[in-house]
Parts: C-alpha cells; sequence; structure tokens
C-alpha cells in the first residue's frame, strides 16, 4: 500500500521522471527506513520495558538513572541509549580459531529474517509497506529464516556450548513452526483469504466479531498459538539456547559489543512481529473494540500498537513467572501436546462451522 | 544361699542348658525349682548375647576367651570376630574405641563385612587419614550397619615409604572420593582404586600439605606463594 | 576503538566527544558475577530487592565478552587463579576490576597460613577498585562500584594524553 501510494504521488510531483526505476527504488527504500526506525525504537523501548517490567515484577525498581555524574535520565529513560553508545566503542572480539565470515553474517542473517518479515505487518487501514495477498505466508515462511542464522552463530564460534545451544534453538524452532502455522490455518479456514488486511475486514465490527470469540476452538487456537511463537522467539520458559545459567549464554557466548547487540535487536523484532500476527489473525487488528468509536484510521494505528503493546507486556510477564523448561519436556509438550490439540482445533473449527454456519 | 545349694543349682543349669528338663520339673521345693529355673534362663540369655555370628563361631569365642565374659563394645566385639574369621589381620591389641588391621587383606574384609548378614556395614560414614608421626600414616574408616544400627571404626597404619592400602571403593562407593581426599591430602597410595587422582588440588601440586613435614613450595605456574609471616609487617 | 585511543589533541570537540563516552560507559557497566565463596552471597545480595544494583545500570552477564567489570568475589585459590586470568583476557577492551571482599584483597583470614590460597587476586588480574569487608555489606559494594563509575567517567579514551 504505502510502497504504491508513495510511488504514484513522487510521479505527481515530478511528472518528468514519472514511473521511472528511479522513483521506484526510492519509494522502496523510505519506507524500508522507516520501518528501520520503527524496529529500532522498538528495540530501545523495549528493553528499556524489559528491565523495569522485570525489576517490578521482583520488587525492585529497575534503572533508575542514578549514579555517579550525569544521570540517566529521569526514571533512568536514557538507560537503553547509554548501553547502546557503550555496545558501540567495545573492542570486537573474534576468536581465533572461529570461521570468520559466518562469525560475522550470522548476525545479520537473524536480522534480516526478523526485518522482512515486518513489511508485511498492517499497523492501519492504509499503513502497510506491502500489502501481499499471502500475507501471512510470507510472514511464516520467512520467519523461519533466522534459524540458519542461529546455527551459523553456534557452529562459527568454535564453542562446544555455542554450538549445542544452536542446535537446540534450531530444533526448538523448526518444532514449534507446526502448532503455529496449524493454528494460523483455522483463521484461514474462517476467513478464507491469506492476505493481513483481509483478515482484519473480516473481524469488522467490534469485539464480538474478533476471531478469537467466534468459536471455542479458535479460542484454543490462540493460545496454542501465542505459547508456540513464545517457543519460537527464544523466550522463557523455552529460553534453553540462551539461559545464562545452562549454557553460559548459549549462541551468542562468543559475541561482544555491536554484534551482540544485533541478537538483541532480532530477538525484539521477532517479539514485534508475532505480537502484530496474533493480534492481527485473532484480535481483530486495527480495529477498535467498541464498533463506531475511536475507528478512524489514525485511531487504528493506536488500536493496533496497543494490542502489539499487550501482547508482548505478556511475554515479558511470562518471563519471571514461569521456570525454565528442559530440552525434552519442552520438546515433549510440542510434539505431543500442541500438535494434537491444533489438529482437533482444525477439525472442530470445520464441523462448528458447518452446523452453526 | 549355702555352697551345696548352689552347687546343685548350677549341675542342674547345666542339665537345663544340654536339654534335660525333666529333673529340674521333679524338684518339689517351690523356692528351689523358682531359683534353679531363673538362674537357667539368665544363663540361656547371656549365652545368647555373647554371639551375634554363626553359632559355629560361639565355641571359638567360648574357646578363646576363657575366663573374661564377653564385653558389650563393639569395636571389641567385632574385633574379635574379624580376629577369628581372617586369623593374624588384628595389628594391636583389642580396645574399646578402634580395631587396629593390617593391610595385606584389607579388601577381603571389608568385602565380608559388608556382605555378612549379621555384620552388615552397609554405610562407610567416613574415611580419613592421620599423620601420627614417628614414620607412622594412618588411614581410618568409621563404618556404621544401617540394619543393626552398630557401629566400628578401623585403623590402618602403614609407613611413609610404603604408603600402600587396598582401595574398597568398589564396596563402599563413597569410598571413591574420600580415597581420593585422603590421597591428596596424605600421599596414602589405594591399590585397585580406578581413579586415582588428587581431590582438591590442582594436578601438578607438589606435596601432601597434611603430613607433619609438608614444605609448600616456592612458586606456582611462576606465582611465588610467600612462607608463613610472623606477626604484622 | 583501538585507533582512535590515545589520538586526538585535547579540543572543545574531543572532550565533548570523551564526556559523552565517558557518561556511556559510566553508565551501563555490565557486570561479570564472578561468586567464587560467601562474598557472592553479598553480591546476590545485593542484586536483589533491598538494594538494587540495576538502579545503577548494571546488568548481570555470565559471558566474559559481553561484560565491562568483573566482580572477584570470594576467595581465589591458586588452581583458581589460572582460570581467573584466563576469563579476564577474554573479556573485551574496556575491562575493569573490583576486588570484592577481603579475599581477593589480600588473602583475607587465610593470609598467614593458606598454602593454597592466593594472597589477593591483583597477583593475577590488574584491580581498579578494593572493597574491603568479609564480607562487605552490599551498601560497601555499592559505594565500590560508584567509585568505580566515578574512575569511568574521568578517563577521556580519545584526548592524546601528555606522556
Amino acid at each position: 500500500m504505502t510502497v504504491d501510494t508513495l510511488f504514484s504521488w513522487l510521479g505527481g510531483l515530478i511528472p518528468a521522471m514519472e514511473g521511472s526505476g528511479i522513483l521506484l527504488v526510492i519509494s522502496i527504500l523510505v519506507p524500508c527506513l522507516a520501518l528501520f526506525l520503527v524496529v529500532a525504537v522498538n528495540a530501545i523501548v523495549m528493553v528499556y520495558a524489559e528491565r523495569k517490567v522485570a525489576a517490578f515484577m521482583q520488587d525492585r525498581v529497575g534503572p533508575m538513572g542514578q549514579g555517579v555524574g550525569l544521570h540517566a535520565g529521569k526514571w533512568g529513560l536514557l538507560q537503553t541509549v547509554a548501553d547502546a553508545l557503550k555496545l558501540l566503542t567495545k573492542e570486537d572480539i573474534i576468536p581465533e580459531k572461529a570461521d570468520r565470515f559466518l562469525f560475522i553474517l550470522a548476525p545479520f542473517v537473524i536480522f534480516i529474517g526478523a526485518f522482512v518479515t515486518i513489511i508485511a505487518v498492517p499497523f492501519g487501514e492504509t499503513t502497510i509497506v506491502a500489502d501481499f495477498n499471502i500475507g501471512i505466508f510470507y510472514i511464516l515462511a520467512m520467519g523461519s529464516f533466522g534459524v540458519i542464522g542461529i546455527i551459523l552463530a553456534g557452529w562459527s564460534s568454535n564453542n562446544k556450548w555455542s554450538l549445542y545451544g544452536g542446535m537446540r534453538s534450531a530444533a526448538q524452532i523448526v518444532s514449534y513452526e507446526i502448532p503455529a502455522g496449524l493454528s494460523i490455518i483455522v483463521i484461514i479456514m474462517l476467513t478464507g483469504t491469506l492476505s493481513m488486511q483481509g483478515i482484519i475486514e473480516y473481524q469488522a465490527g467490534g469485539m464480538g466479531n474478533w476471531i478469537i470469540f467466534a468459536n471455542p476452538f479458535t479460542f484454543i487456537a490462540f493460545f496454542v498459538y501465542f505459547i508456540s511463537v513464545v517457543a519460537e522467539t527464544n523466550r522463557t520458559p523455552f529460553d534453553i539456547p540462551e539461559a545464562e545459567s545452562e549454557l553460559v549464554g548459549g549462541f551468542h557466548t562468543e559475541y561482544s559489543g555491536m554484534r551482540w547487540s544485533f541478537f538483541f535487536l532480532s530477538e525484539y523484532a521477532n517479539m514485534l512481529v508475532v505480537s502484530a500476527v496474533a493480534a492481527t489473525g485473532f484480535l481483530g487488528g486495527w480495529h477498535s473494540p467498541i464498533s463506531g468509536y475511536f475507528d478512524s484510521n489514525g485511531w487504528g494505528i493506536f488500536w493496533m500498537v496497543s494490542k502489539i503493546v499487550f501482547l508482548i507486556f505478556i511475554m515479558m510477564w511470562f518471563r519471571w513467572t514461569f521456570p525454565r523448561l528442559r530440552v525434552d519436556q519442552l520438546m515433549n509438550i510440542c510434539w505431543k501436546v500442541f500438535l494434537p490439540v491444533s489438529l482437533i482445533n482444525i477439525f472442530g473449527v470445520g464441523i462448528w462451522t458447518l452446523f452453526f454456519g | 544361699m549355702s555352697a551345696d545349694q548352689e552347687k546343685l543349682i548350677a549341675e542342674l543349669v547345666e542339665k537345663g542348658l544340654a536339654g534335660d528338663m525333666d529333673e529340674i520339673n521333679a524338684i518339689e521345693d517351690r523356692v528351689l525349682r523358682g531359683k534353679v529355673k531363673s538362674a537357667l534362663a539368665k544363663a540361656k540369655r547371656a549365652a545368647k548375647t555373647t554371639t551375634t555370628a554363626a553359632p559355629a563361631e560361639e565355641k571359638r569365642v567360648a574357646e578363646t576367651i576363657a575366663d573374661t565374659p564377653p564385653s558389650d563394645n563393639p569395636n571389641q566385639k567385632f574385633g574379635q570376630i574379624i580376629e577369628d574369621t581372617f586369623q593374624g589381620s588384628l595389628d594391636a591389641e583389642l580396645n574399646d574405641t578402634h580395631i587396629q588391621l593390617k593391610p595385606d587383606n584389607w579388601f577381603e574384609i571389608a568385602k565380608w563385612l559388608k556382605s555378612e548378614p549379621s555384620l552388615h556395614f552397609d554405610s562407610l560414614q567416613c574415611h580419613t587419614g592421620m599423620d601420627m608421626g614417628e614414620n607412622m600414616l594412618e588411614a581410618r574408616y568409621n563404618l556404621h550397619s544401617m540394619t543393626h544400627d552398630h557401629k566400628i571404626e578401623i585403623r590402618i597404619a602403614v609407613s611413609r615409604e610404603k604408603a600402600n592400602i587396598p582401595s574398597i571403593e568398589q564396596i563402599w562407593r563413597i569410598g571413591d572420593w574420600f580415597e581420593r581426599e585422603t590421597y591428596d591430602m596424605f600421599g596414602i597410595f589405594f591399590d585397585g582404586h580406578r581413579d586415582h587422582r588428587r581431590m582438591l588440588l590442582p594436578e601438578d601440586w607438589e606435596g601432601y600439605p597434611l603430613r607433619k613435614d609438608y614444605e609448600v613450595q616456592e612458586t606456582y605456574h611462576g606465582i611465588a606463594i610467600p612462607k608463613v609471616k610472623e606477626g604484622w609487617e | 576503538m583501538g585507533m582512535l585511543e590515545n589520538r586526538f589533541q585535547d579540543n572543545v570537540v574531543v572532550a565533548k566527544l570523551d564526556k559523552l563516552i565517558g557518561w556511556a560507559r559510566s553508565t551501563s557497566p555490565w557486570y561479570f558475577q564472578f561468586g567464587l565463596a560467601c562474598c557472592a552471597i553479598e553480591m546476590m545480595a545485593a542484586a536483589a530487592s533491598r538494594h538494587d544494583l540495576e538502579r545503577l545500570g548494571m546488568m548481570p552477564r555470565s559471558s566474559p565478552r559481553q561484560a565491562d567489570v568483573m566482580i572477584v568475589a570470594g576467595t581465589v585459590t591458586m588452581k583458581m587463579a589460572l582460570r581467573v586470568k584466563k576469563l579476564y583476557e577474554q573479556m573485551a577492551d574496556p575491562k575493569y576490576v573490583i576486588a570484592m571482599g577481603s579475599c581477593a584483597t589480600s588473602g583475607g583470614p587465610y593470609w598467614q597460613h593458606g598454602y593454597h590460597v592466593l594472597k589477593g587476586v591483583d597477583i593475577v588480574v590488574p584491580v581498579d577498585v578494593y572493597v574491603p569487608g568479609c564480607p562487605p555489606r552490599p551498601e560497601a559494594l555499592i559505594e565500590g562500584l560508584l567509585k568505580l563509575q566515578e574512575k569511568i567517567l574521568d578517563e577521556r579514551p580519545l584526548t592524546r594524553k601528555m606522556a
């Protein structure tokens, strides 16, 4: 959407070059840059929020900007900025026996995997960079791109703990794709379209029309989907690959400074994308809960962002509530519990729609 | 009681121990009969507590300790039993605190101590070493039985030049780490130990610290180790 | 920052940049939790609810490559001293060390007869701040950290310092 509108607007602005390739390139690059800013701001805000939320749940206060000299802002608001600057000025260590090219490539691959999925996320009625008609399929497919990066990171570090972490993480992500995908099939069955905007339009008209409340089976499908994506993004309670007490940091043990911050950044970008897909598919996207009120284009962005923020907050809440699952328990739950449940969901939704319309 | 009566009671008690109860039951005097029967019961009880081992031991026990009555102290009791089963294994006199053994067939003794049902020492509670001075290093074992609830202490003394004791880590698995620690601190070698290396100190440390004649080394991997300081400097 | 360090002559731009970098580094010193003995409990207590280390911007990292400060908390034996040195070398520049407790400062209660105790961790790694105590209270550790933050703030990495 946005690319097309920008292209035609620029064409109208400079009639001489209308329809040329240069304008196309510009109209693709500008939204991507804007998205990059969105991802960066999201990372900064979410790192700060995670530390504060974690602290309040543990009855502490978190970063408060206290300390010697110039403070990190009131309530520690500049804490993440200080963190980022510090990581920029750290020494860049590449271990001698590590595979140099793959070591440098791995964080970029993970970041690309997270970033290309964001272009299909609808933030508002017309605020979407690329409205594919296979939107949700595209997001699921590109979301598994990051697994390659994790395996590369674990392998190229030349460290047996990193390798274990990388392998476990790859197994975990690939396994949990299946219940997530099957839960998305439930949505596709009801709406009949793969396009993100199409799915949201199906849920127009207030909270009663949201897919999560359509059907008891879709209700269960939402929870199956949500827990599967928590496992996919390597968050607690499924964070065996990167847990500190288990594998000294897992696949990102040997990374320092800015390279390591790329892993961090892509984890938060992944969280953003999967929350956005959950909000789109089950919670009505950019529609407001009460139909008719606060329902314009600008309000659409507000509703979408608040639903995403709510789901991310629940992910952070999980982190400090549940103990970590062992690797075999993790795989057990995926294959023996979630897979049958999601298959039953598909079956159930089909039968319900047949009998109750 | 008169001497005649005592002699009569002793005779009848002996007959009763052998199994002949007819003469005792034929006594008409109720008082005398009661005295004989109580003396018989006492004699039977004493005979029972003397031996907890197989009845074959009882005769040997009665033969070797002719005049002194068998003691209740477990170290004495079991020391005697060990000496009876494995002749020549005791290294010193029996006493109330410990059993001193020679290191020669310690492995067989230990296996027998654990497997014999009436003894059944299934728990090696503690194992340590001692430097007794005068060229004598000792290894001490505290054994306890969870089924019978009795415990003994066994000490094995070796000289500094030939500090070798058979290892019992295959009998009591906790002995694995216990013996490694004793080796680390005292330098007693345990023959047959499957993983004989230092426990606490690094592998390339020189010397055995808890010996009385230990001198700490000068440097370790380039780090100088200062000697004992007298007072504040 | 290898090429840029200790390179520029002192002028207003470099001074401001120095101040910015010093502020960034001192406001987020991530610590490598190296708890060896009893002082580790006090370090954990300092990171817990009542005295909160995260207020000052410190975050615990368990990989030495991602940490700035190594808090050596507890008795360092000779066996461990080799590993302390190895981990210190694996940390990324700029790195600092805090010796917490009397055992890490000078051998502690084992100064006289401990044959296997390293009498002070500064024999193997360069120490920036010593925090005395056996064990030091969390407030004492926080004071040591504030002193370290002062030291980092005034470091001025970019200016060329006169010999």
